[in-house]
C-alpha cells in the first residue's frame, strides 16, 4: 500500500471564497472586490450563471443547479465544469454515481448542506441557500446520476444517514507503522471517518472520503478493514503516544485505556474508556464525543471530552497532539494575540486558539473547557491538564478540541469561525 | 466375503426385511426448511439465539447482527429479517441473556445495546477483550456457552506460520485456549491445547464442550469435555501456562510436549465430520424426537448434522456419534427453538461445503418415529444398543450383520492422522432384550484408547420399518469394569521427520506440461471437468483454449476415440502416491501401482455391501481373491476424491528370485483407511505380466470416461550402498572453487547461493570421468539453473552436459530434470522454492555416455548420449541470470570405477 503525506486543503482561503462566490453563485457572501485575483479572468465570471435579480423566484432544482453547480460540475454533472477545468481539478462525476457520502438524497442534501471538509473544495451552502432549496437541489442532482444500486458493492460499505462504527484490523496508517489487530473506524454521514486503535485506544487518523472497504468478507476472512477516506490529520504521524496520563499525587503515573464503549445513534457518535493502572485499577473514566462542523471555509471536527475521577488523587493530562511539522505554536484568546513562537509558561485558562504551521498551511485548533482545565506546555507538546480531583472530592470536567485545517490564517479568520463554532 | 453376501441374499428372502438396504429417506422423520434473508444479503452464521420476545438474533462472519421476527411461521418466508448492528469484527457466538445480546468479535466479548428502542443498536459495551489478536486471519474466536455461575465461555483459534503453513502458533496470549469470563469481564484462561475450537457450547448438565478440527496435532475432529486446567493436545497454547512461563520454555512445532493430556468425548470418524462446529444438547422433552439430552452437532464440509451420545464410563466422559440428518447444508451453528425446532446455520466461506453455504435452516421433526440406535452403552466388553422401536424377532441376532472395526490414531504434529491399527472384531454373543428394544454384543475384545465403528448392515423394526442410520463409532476411553486406564485414543508416536514444507521430496506428475509426464492414446490435459449435464455418464470438460498459455492439469479421456489406459513416463517401486480422481456416473477405472497392483475405482456410491470391485478395493488376481475396502470410499459421480496409496514393491535377490510379495500398507480415501498391509502375491486381474522391483503407474482408461489430477509420487528409498561418496563442497566456504564470469555466489548456513548475473561456479576438480553427482536444490519462482558435469571452465554458457533445474522460467520449456537438449521434461516435477535431490549418474560406453538423472530419488532421464560425446570435466553449477536465486547444499560426488 502506498501512503502519502496527508495534507490539508492546498487552495488559499481567498481562492475557496472565490470558487464560492464564481462557481456557486454565494455572491451576496463575497464581494465584489474579493473576487478572485488568481482565477480572476473574465472567463470564469462569465461561464457562471449568476442570477440577476435577488427577488426572482426560484424555478426548480435545474436552475439552482445551474447557478450553484455547474461551474464546477459542468452542467452535465461530469465534474468537468469550467472553473475545474480553469484550475486544472476535478470535481466529483455525478454521472459515475461514485458519490463520496452515499447517493441517497439525504446524503447529497448533507454534502450540500457541509461542504466537503477535509480536503475537498466543495463548500458548504448552508448559509446561501435555504433549506427547500437545499432539497431541491439535491432531488436535481440525484436525476444526474445513475439509479441507485446496492449502497454498498462488494465489500465496500458506505454511510447511510446514520453515524456508522466499523471494527476491525486496520492497515499502517503510513510506512513502516504497525497495522492494528484490534481498530476502530467511526464514520459520519458528512464523510469524516475517524480511526483509532483499541489497544490504550488512540486517535491514528482523521480520514475524509470514501468510509470502508471490508476486505475481511472475503476469503476465510480474518483480513483489513480498510479506510477508504484520505487521511489529512495524523497524530504522531501514524504512531501516536498515549492521549491521557494520569497524574497520582503530582507524580505521573503509566496508565493505559481500554475501550469500554461506542457510541452510534443518528445524534452522537463516540466511545467511552477507562484509564486504568499496571494493575488493572480504574483511574478515571472519560467519554469521548465527535462531531463534524461546517464551517465557511471548509470542514472542521471537534472531539469533546468529559473526564471522570474514580480514584482519589488522580488528575489527567491530555496530550494535545501537536501535528504540527514546523513553526510554532501560539496562543491567544479572543482579545489579546500572542505572537507565534512566544513560549507559555506555567498553566493559563485553556479557552481560544492554538494556531500549528503545518505543511504549507496552519492548523487551527480550538479549545473550549471547564475553567479549571488548564493548558501547559512542556519541551515537546501541548496539554490540558484536566482536575478531576479536588480536595476531598472528586469532580469532572469537559472540554473540546476543534481542528481545523486553513491555507492562512488571521485573527479576523478566528474570531469568524468562533462564531460560526459558537453557532 | 462371498459367502457372506449369499446368506444375506437368503435372509433377505427368508426375513420380512426387503427394504432393509434400500436408501433410506431421512426427510420423512426430518424435514427441512430454508429462512429467506434479505435480496442481495449474505448471512454467513456464526450464532443464534432467541430474544425473549421469540425473534430470533443471528450474527455472522460479516460482523452483522440481524434479528428475525416470526422465525417460527409455518411458512418461512414469513420470517423478516432486519438488520441490528454493523461493523463488528466478526460474531461468531451469541447469547441472549435477560434480553441482553452478547456477542464474541474476533477481539472482543460484547454486549449490544438499543437504548433508544428503534431495533438499531447504538452502543457496544466491551465485556472482555484480555485476549491476544495478531493479525492473522485464523485466529477466530468463538462463543458463547455459560456455566452455572454465568461464567462465559470463548474458544480462541491458532494462527499458522508460514510457510509451515500447518504448524499452528500461538504468538499472542492465549491463543489456543478456551477462556472463562465471568459475568464482570474478569479474565481467566480456563484450559489449553486447542487448534481451531470452532465449535463451543453446554451438554444438557452444562458442562462445557468444545468440538475441534482435524490439523496438526488433531488426528481427526473430536468433540472435547473441558476441564479446568486441562490440555487438549496442540502444544502451541502452552506458551501461555504457567509453567512454560515460569521456566521459560517454548513449545516446538514438532516434539510432542510432556504434558498429560486430556481425552476426547468421542473421536468424529472423519469421514462424517471435517470441520466440526456447534454442538447443542436437546433439551425440548421430547419435541425433536426421541434424542432428549443428546448433543447434534454441526458439520460444515459434508454439510449434515451429527448426534452423539455420550456417558460416563469410570467418572471418563465417552461414547457413540452418528451421522443425524444429512443433505442440510454447510452447517455451523444450532439453536432449539422452544418448540422443537433446531435452527441450523451456515457459512463455507474458505472451506467448502455443501450447498447452501449461507442462510438459515430449520430442521424438524416429523413426528414419525423412525427406527435409529437410541443409545448405546458400553457394557462388559461390549454394547448395549438401544433401539426408539421393537426390533423384528431374528434378523439383529445373525452374526454377519455386523461389521465391526475398533482403531486408533496417531498423536504427531503431521495434519490430521490415519486410522491406526485397523482390526476387524466379531462379537461372540449377541443377545436380544426381551422387549426386543435392544441388542447386547459381547465378547468383542475391547481396549480403551481405541476407537470402536459399528456398521449393522441390515436392521428392521418389528413394524418393518428400516433401521435409518445404520453406524456408530464409539470412543472408549475407559472400560465398565477392570483399573483405571490412562490410553489415549491418539497415541503419541516417534515425530515424522521434519520437512521445511510438506511437499518436499515429492515428485509432481501433472503439473506444467501435465501430457508430458505421461503416455496413452486418446488422453488430454483439460482446465476442468464435471458431470455432463446431459449425460451423467460422461463428463463436460474445457480444454484451454489453443495458441494460448493455458494449460490443463486434469487428464482425461473423455471424448477420446479409441479408449487407452495412461501410463507414467517414469518408473516406480516403493511409493507413497497421491491421485485425485473423479468419475462419471457407472465410472469405471483403477490405479495399477507398477502397471500391475490395481486399486479399483468405480461409482460404488450407495453400495452398503463392499466388494473387492468397489472403490478402495484391491482387484482378485491369480491366487488373490481380491480384498474389499473397509469403508465406503466413494462420495458420488462427478466428486474429486483423493487417494493415497502407500505400496511396497516386491524384493527380488540378485538372481531375481522373488523374496517377498508386493505390499499395500496403506490405501486412503478421502483420509479414511480402507486397507491396510495387504500382500499382493502377484498381479492382480489385467495387470501386466510378470513382476519387477520398478514399473510405470498405469491407469486404467479402457473402461469408459475418467479424470484424474493432482497426481504426485514419494519414493521410498530402501537403504542402499553410501560408500564412495566424497564432498565438493565444504560447507563453509567456496576454496577451490572458479567463478566464472564474476558473479554472485556466497556460502550461507552451510548453503551455495546463487544470484546475480548469469555466472557459473566450476568445481575444484575438473577430470570427473565416470562418476555420479548429486545435490539438494532449491530454485526461486522465475529462477533457472542447470547442475552440469563433463564441464570445462570457461566463461560465457559452459561447454559440458546439463541436469536442468528450472521449476517456471517462462520462456524456457525444459524443466527440473530435464537433460538439456538431449532429453526435454516439461513438465514441473517440483515446484519452485522448495529443496529436492538431483541425482546424475554418467559413464562412456561403447556407443557414446549413459546419463541418468534422478529427481527426488525417480529416475526421469535414463540415455544414451551419443553425439557430443565429452569426455570428463568439472561439476558445475549455473546462475542463469538477474532475479534468479538458486540455493545447493550437499553437493557431493561418487566416482565410478
Amino acid at each position: 500500500m502506498k501512503h502519502s503525506k496527508p495534507t490539508w486543503p492546498r487552495l488559499a482561503l481567498a481562492t475557496l471564497g472565490a470558487l464560492a462566490a464564481a462557481s456557486c453563485g454565494s455572491a451576496e457572501k463575497v464581494p465584489a472586490a474579493e473576487r478572485p485575483q488568481a482565477t480572476g479572468e473574465p472567463t470564469v465570471t462569465e461561464v457562471v450563471m449568476m442570477s440577476d435579480d435577488e427577488d426572482e423566484p426560484v424555478h426548480d432544482g435545474k436552475w439552482l443547479y445551474e447557478r450553484n453547480c455547474a461551474g464546477c460540475h459542468n452542467a452535465n454533472g461530469d465534474g468537468h465544469g469550467p472553473t475545474m477545468v480553469q484550475l486544472g481539478l476535478e470535481a466529483r462525476d455525478f454521472k459515475q454515481g461514485g458519490f463520496a457520502f452515499g447517493n441517497t438524497r439525504e446524503a447529497i442534501y448533507r454534502t450540500i448542506t457541509a461542504g466537503m471538509p477535509g480536503s475537498s473544495v466543495m463548500p458548504s451552502f448552508k448559509v446561501s441557500l435555504d433549506e427547500d432549496e437545499r432539497w431541491m437541489l439535491a432531488d436535481f442532482v440525484l436525476t444526474l446520476c445513475p439509479a441507485p444500486g446496492e449502497p454498498a458493492s462488494g465489500t465496500r460499505i458506505a454511510i447511510g444517514s446514520h453515524p456508522q462504527i466499523a471494527r476491525g484490523l486496520l492497515p499502517a496508517v503510513a510506512d513502516g507503522k504497525p497495522q492494528w489487530p484490534r481498530g476502530i473506524l467511526l464514520g459520519t454521514p458528512e464523510g469524516l471517518t475517524f480511526e483509532y486503535r483499541v489497544d490504550d485506544v488512540r486517535l491514528l487518523a482523521v480520514r475524509q472520503g470514501e468510509f470502508a472497504d471490508r476486505t475481511d468478507w472475503n476469503d476465510r476472512g480474518g483480513g483489513e478493514l480498510v479506510p477508504l477516506g484520505k487521511a489529512f490529520y495524523v497524530p504522531g504521524g501514524g504512531d501516536p503516544k498515549p492521549a491521557f496520563t494520569a497524574m497520582h499525587f503530582g507524580n505521573e503515573r503509566p496508565l493505559a485505556a481500554r475501550l469500554k464503549s461506542t457510541l452510534a445513534t443518528r445524534d452522537a457518535l463516540g466511545l467511552d474508556c477507562e484509564l486504568v493502572d499496571k494493575r488493572g485499577t480504574r483511574l478515571a473514566s472519560i467519554e469521548e464525543r465527535l462531531r463534524v462542523e461546517a464551517l465557511s471555509i471548509g470542514g472542521a471536527f471537534t472531539r469533546s471530552f468529559a473526564v471522570r475521577g474514580d480514584l482519589e488523587s488522580v488528575n489527567v493530562v491530555f496530550d494535545l497532539g501537536a501535528t504540527h511539522d514546523g513553526g510554532a505554536w501560539v496562543r491567544g484568546e479572543p482579545t489579546a494575540w500572542q505572537q507565534a513562537g512566544e513560549v507559555l509558561r506555567g498553566a493559563i485558562p485553556a479557552d481560544g486558539w492554538l494556531v500549528g504551521k503545518r505543511g504549507d498551511g496552519f492548523e487551527l485548533v480550538h479549545v473550549v473547557a471547564d475553567k479549571n482545565v488548564k493548558l501547559v506546555r512542556d519541551s515537546e507538546s501541548l496539554h490540558l491538564f484536566v482536575p478531576v480531583f479536588a480536595g476531598a472530592e472528586q469532580v469532572s470536567a469537559s472540554f473540546a478540541v476543534t481542528v481545523i485545517g486553513a491555507s492562512e490564517w488571521s485573527e479576523e479568520l478566528l474570531a469568524t469561525l468562533g462564531k460560526e463554532l459558537a453557532r | 466375503m462371498k459367502a457372506l453376501i449369499s446368506s444375506l441374499a437368503m435372509l433377505a428372502v427368508a426375513s420380512d426385511a426387503a427394504a432393509q438396504v434400500a436408501r433410506v429417506d431421512e426427510s420423512a422423520y426430518y424435514s427441512v426448511d430454508y429462512l429467506v434473508p434479505p435480496d442481495g444479503s449474505r448471512v454467513e452464521v456464526g450464532g443464534m439465539d432467541f430474544l425473549p420476545d421469540g425473534r430470533l438474533v443471528v450474527s455472522t462472519r460479516r460482523g452483522q447482527v440481524w434479528l428475525v421476527s416470526n422465525p417460527l411461521a409455518a411458512d418461512p418466508k414469513d420470517a423478516k429479517f432486519a438488520l441490528f448492528a454493523e461493523g463488528l469484527q466478526e460474531g461468531l457466538g451469541l447469547r441472549v441473556i435477560d434480553g441482553k445480546i452478547h456477542l464474541v468479535q474476533r477481539s472482543e466479548l460484547s454486549v449490544l445495546v438499543d437504548s433508544d428502542g428503534d431495533d438499531r443498536c447504538d452502543r457496544i459495551d466491551t465485556l472482555c477483550d484480555d485476549w491476544g489478536v495478531s493479525g492473522h486471519y485464523h485466529e477466530f474466536a468463538f462463543g458463547l456457552p455459560r456455566d452455572d455461575a454465568g461464567n462465559f465461555y470463548v474458544s480462541l483459534n491458532v494462527s499458522f506460520g508460514d510457510p509451515q503453513w500447518w504448524h499452528g502458533r500461538s504468538t499472542v496470549p492465549y491463543r489456543g485456549w478456551v477462556v472463562q469470563i465471568a459475568p464482570d469481564g474478569k479474565f481467566t484462561p480456563f484450559a489449553s491445547g486447542f487448534r481451531s475450537p470452532a465449535g463451543i457450547g453446554n451438554d444438557a448438565d452444562g458442562e462445557i464442550f468444545v468440538t475441534e478440527n482435524q490439523g496438526d496435532w488433531m488426528a481427526a475432529c473430536p468433540l472435547f469435555h473441558v476441564e479446568k486446567d486441562g490440555f487438549y493436545g496442540h502444544p502451541a497454547s502452552l506458551a501461555w501456562t504457567e509453567a512454560y512461563q515460569r521456566d521459560g520454555k517454548k513449545p516446538t512445532d514438532t516434539d510432542p510436549p510432556d504434558v498429560p493430556r486430556k481425552p476426547a468425548a468421542s473421536w468424529i470418524p472423519y469421514d462424517w465430520a471435517r470441520s466440526a462446529a456447534e454442538m447443542v444438547p436437546d433439551l425440548t422433552d421430547g419435541k425433536f424426537g426421541p434424542f432428549g439430552r443428546q448433543l447434534f452437532i454441526a458439520e460444515l464440509t459434508n454439510g449434515l448434522v451429527l448426534r452423539a451420545d455420550l456417558e460416563k464410563v469410570q467418572g471418563v466422559h465417552q461414547g457413540a456419534v452418528f451421522p443425524f440428518r444429512q443433505h442440510v447444508g454447510s452447517a455451523v451453528r444450532l439453536k432449539f427453538a422452544s418448540d422443537g425446532t433446531l435452527f441450523t446455520g451456515f457459512t463455507d466461506r474458505g472451506w467448502g461445503g455443501q450447498a447452501p453455504g449461507d442462510g438459515i435452516a430449520r430442521i424438524r421433526w416429523t413426528q414419525q418415529l423412525p427406527l435409529e440406535i437410541e443409545h448405546v452403552k458400553l457394557s462388559k466388553d461390549g454394547f448395549r444398543i438401544e433401539f426408539t422401536k421393537q426390533l423384528g424377532r431374528t434378523l439383529g441376532l445373525i452374526p454377519a450383520l455386523y461389521q465391526i472395526q475398533s482403531y486408533d490414531y496417531d498423536y504427531s504434529w503431521e495434519y490430521g492422522s490415519p486410522v491406526r491399527h485397523a482390526k476387524v472384531l466379531t462379537p461372540k454373543t449377541i443377545t436380544m432384550t426381551e422387549d426386543r428394544k435392544a441388542l447386547i454384543l459381547g465378547g468383542l475384545g475391547l481396549e480403551p484408547g481405541t476407537v470402536v465403528r459399528v456398521l449393522i448392515r441390515a436392521l428392521n423394526a418389528e413394524d418393518g420399518t428400516p433401521l435409518l442410520h445404520n453406524e456408530f463409532a464409539y470412543t472408549i476411553n475407559q472400560l465398565v469394569d477392570g483399573p483405571k486406564s490412562d490410553a489415549l485414543v491418539a497415541k503419541r508416536v516417534d515425530p515424522p521427520a521434519v520437512r521445511e514444507r510438506s511437499e518436499e521430496g515429492m515428485l509432481f506428475l501433472t503439473d506444467g506440461d501435465a501430457l508430458d509426464a505421461w503416455k496413452g492414446a486418446g488422453w488430454r490435459a483439460a482446465r476442468g471437468v464435471e458431470l455432463d449435464g446431459a449425460n451423467p455418464t460422461t463428463f463436460a470438460a474445457e480444454f484451454p483454449a489453443p495458441n494460448t498459455d493455458q494449460r490443463g492439469d486434469v487428464l482425461t479421456n473423455v471424448g477420446a476415440g479409441e479408449l487407452e489406459d495412461l501410463v507414467s513416463r517414469f518408473s516406480f517401486g516403493d511409493v507413497d502416491l497421491h491421485v485425485d480422481f473423479m468419475l462419471p456416473k457407472g465410472g469405471n477405472s483403477g490405479v495399477y501401482l507398477m502397471g500391475r497392483y490395481e486399486v479399483q475405482l468405480r461409482d460404488s456410491a450407495g453400495e452398503r455391501e463392499l466388494a473387492f470391485g468397489d472403490t478402495g478395493g484391491l482387484y482378485a488376481g491369480e491366487g488373490f481373491p481380491g480384498k474389499a475396502p473397509m469403508f465406503q470410499g466413494f462420495r458420488g459421480a462427478g466428486e474429486w476424491h483423493g487417494l493415497d496409496v502407500r505400496f511396497r514393491a516386491p524384493r527380488f535377490d540378485a538372481s531375481g528370485n522373488k523374496l517377498t510379495n508386493a505390499r499395500f500398507e496403506r490405501v486412503m480415501i478421502d483420509d479414511v483407511l480402507l486397507q491396510e498391509n495387504v500382500e499382493v502375491p502377484g498381479p492382480t486381474g489385467g495387470g501386466w505380466e510378470g513382476e519387477v522391483a520398478s514399473a510405470p503407474l498405469r491407469l486404467q482408461g479402457d473402461h469408459g470416461p475418467v479424470a484424474f489430477r493432482g497426481i504426485r509420487a514419494r519414493a521410498k528409498v530402501a537403504p542402499r550402498d553410501e560408500t564412495g561418496w566424497e564432498k565438493v563442497f565444504n560447507g563453509r566456504n567456496l576454496d577451490g572453487w572458479q567463478i566464472s564470469d564474476g558473479g554472485k555466489w556466497r556460502v550461507e548456513n552451510g548453503t551455495i547461493v546463487g544470484s546475480g548475473p548469469a555466472s557459473h561456479l566450476f568445481s575444484p576438480r575438473g577430470d570427473y570421468q565416470d562418476f555420479e553427482v548429486r545435490a539438494k536444490v532449491k530454485i526461486n519462482r522465475g529462477g533457472n539453473s542447470g547442475l552440469y558435469f563433463r564441464a570445462a571452465f570457461g566463461p560465457g554458457w559452459p561447454v559440458g552436459y546439463e541436469a536442468q533445474i528450472n521449476s517456471n522460467f517462462p520462456t524456457d520449456p525444459q524443466r527440473t530434470g530435464s537433460f538439456y537438449d538431449v532429453e526435454a521434461i516439461k513438465t514441473r516435477l517440483v515446484p519452485s522454492d522448495i529443496w529436492f535431490t538431483e541425482h546424475v549418474t554418467c559413464r562412456t560406453v561403447a556407443d557414446g555416455v549413459h546419463v541418468t538423472i534422478a529427481v527426488n530419488d525417480i529416475v526421469v532421464v535414463d540415455t544414451i548420449e551419443k553425439e557430443r560425446k565429452l569426455a570428463n570435466g568439472h561439476v558445475a553449477l549455473q546462475q542463469h541470470h538477474e532475479g534468479s536465486v538458486v540455493t545447493f547444499k550437499d553437493v557431493e560426488v561418487r566416482e565410478l570405477r
